[in-house]
């Protein structure tokens, strides 16, 4: 019979929520439930490349302090769902959702910044998407988001979602199962916007 | 102890990006068997040396070296193969570079030519090189000592032969 217990840690002033199951055989894992709304981001550090070919850090705080940000995530970067609607989804309805208040929008993959520039620059993302390189998966980790695709070669992804956060608090989220686009597509967020 | 010339190559799983851009699998077995395959390594796809220089340098000379009876050019990198896929179109690859994703550097690791890009951002990623491989076996293999591109460049590589 399974229990669950759960226990709510503050880690360095970030709260994570943790599921201890008891299985059983009496044995306990930890499991990181993924990120929910009313949370507050968890401390992530990305590469990209400026609008002059620079490479640079941004952090969450960075990012997030005091703005209103549209963050979505794919699988991976050239890959058919996430070039041929996701991105271009937002890329389209940037200027709305500018109109709407929102700050900057900005796309995380796990993918290093030379590709996340590249594919972008495809995309012709310009300055109305952010490129956001999680080259090693921590801020993906942290959020608990997690996607296996070890089988098809490409190592640990993110699952795609789209979130609104609010001076570094998440008050919107759709996170898909996977890969799946069905919740996530620029519409959907700009309609769910407060 | 990095692999030397007169060793034979490691048994690996690469993806290569089919017609459509999805990964199918190849292994090492499949790529080198039986043939004459000149296999060369890059830290990056759409990194400056490798996109501007290095892949290109094969293109270019894929006709020379398949004169001089080389079967197959590859190109590895440790990406995957959409990435792979995606940039070898954008350089114009053809046929004539197959673009191997190495993506959990299995394959790199094992020849014991990897490199930690980890300050960039990168990982885990391969050294620069060229090798001849016949059968199997590493008859010629040219490390880049440094950054840059110099024997492990398809001119380089091409008078070797």
């Amino acid at each position: 019979m399974l229990a669950n217990i759960f226990q709510q840690t503050r880690l360095a002033g970030r709260q994570m929520q943790r599921a201890a199951v008891r299985s059983s055989h009496g044995r306990v894992q930890v499991v990181t439930r993924a990120i929910a709304v009313g949370q507050k981001l968890p401390e992530g550090k990305f590469k990209y490349f400026d609008g002059e070919g620079q490479m640079r850090d941004v952090t969450t705080d960075e990012l997030c302090k005091g703005k209103k940000v549209v963050l979505f995530a794919v699988p991976g970067a050239f890959t058919p769902t996430c070039s041929l609607k996701h991105v271009p989804g937002f890329v389209d309805k940037a200027d709305e959702f500018k109109t709407k208040g929102v700050d900057t929008i900005a796309c995380v993959s796990v993918n290093d910044a030379f590709v996340m520039a590249a594919w972008g620059k495809d995309l012709k993302a310009g300055d109305k998407v952010l490129m956001l390189a999680d080259g090693n998966g921590q801020f993906t980790k942290a959020l608990g988001v997690e996607l296996d695709l070890v089988d098809k070669g490409l190592g640990l992804r993110s699952r795609r979602y789209s979130m609104y956060v609010e001076d570094g608090v998440v008050k919107v989220l759709h996170l898909e199962e996977g890969g799946a686009f069905t919740v996530s597509s620029a519409e959907d967020m700009l309609g769910s916007l407060p | 102890m990095p692999i030397a010339v007169g060793d034979k190559v490691p048994a690996a799983t690469f993806h290569v990006p089919d017609a459509n851009g999805m990964p199918q699998p190849l292994t090492t077995e499949q790529l080198f068997g039986g043939k004459k395959v000149l296999l060369f390594a890059v830290p990056g796809a759409y990194t400056p040396t490798c996109s501007k220089q290095h892949l290109p340098g094969f293109v270019e000379s894929a006709d020379a070296l398949k004169a001089k009876g080389v079967d197959t050019i590859a190109c590895l990198s440790v990406n995957d193969a959409f990435v792979m896929g995606a940039w070898g179109q954008s350089i114009g690859v053809g046929d004539k570079v197959t673009m191997l994703a190495d993506g959990a550097a299995a394959f790199t690791k094992a020849v014991g030519l990897d490199q930690d890009l980890s300050e960039a951002g990168l990982g885990v990623r391969s050294q620069r090189y060229a090798m001849l491989v016949e059968d199997g076996v590493v008859k010629v293999l040219n490390v880049e000592p440094a950054r840059g591109l110099t024997c492990s460049s398809a001119a380089s590589m091409l008078e070797g032969l």
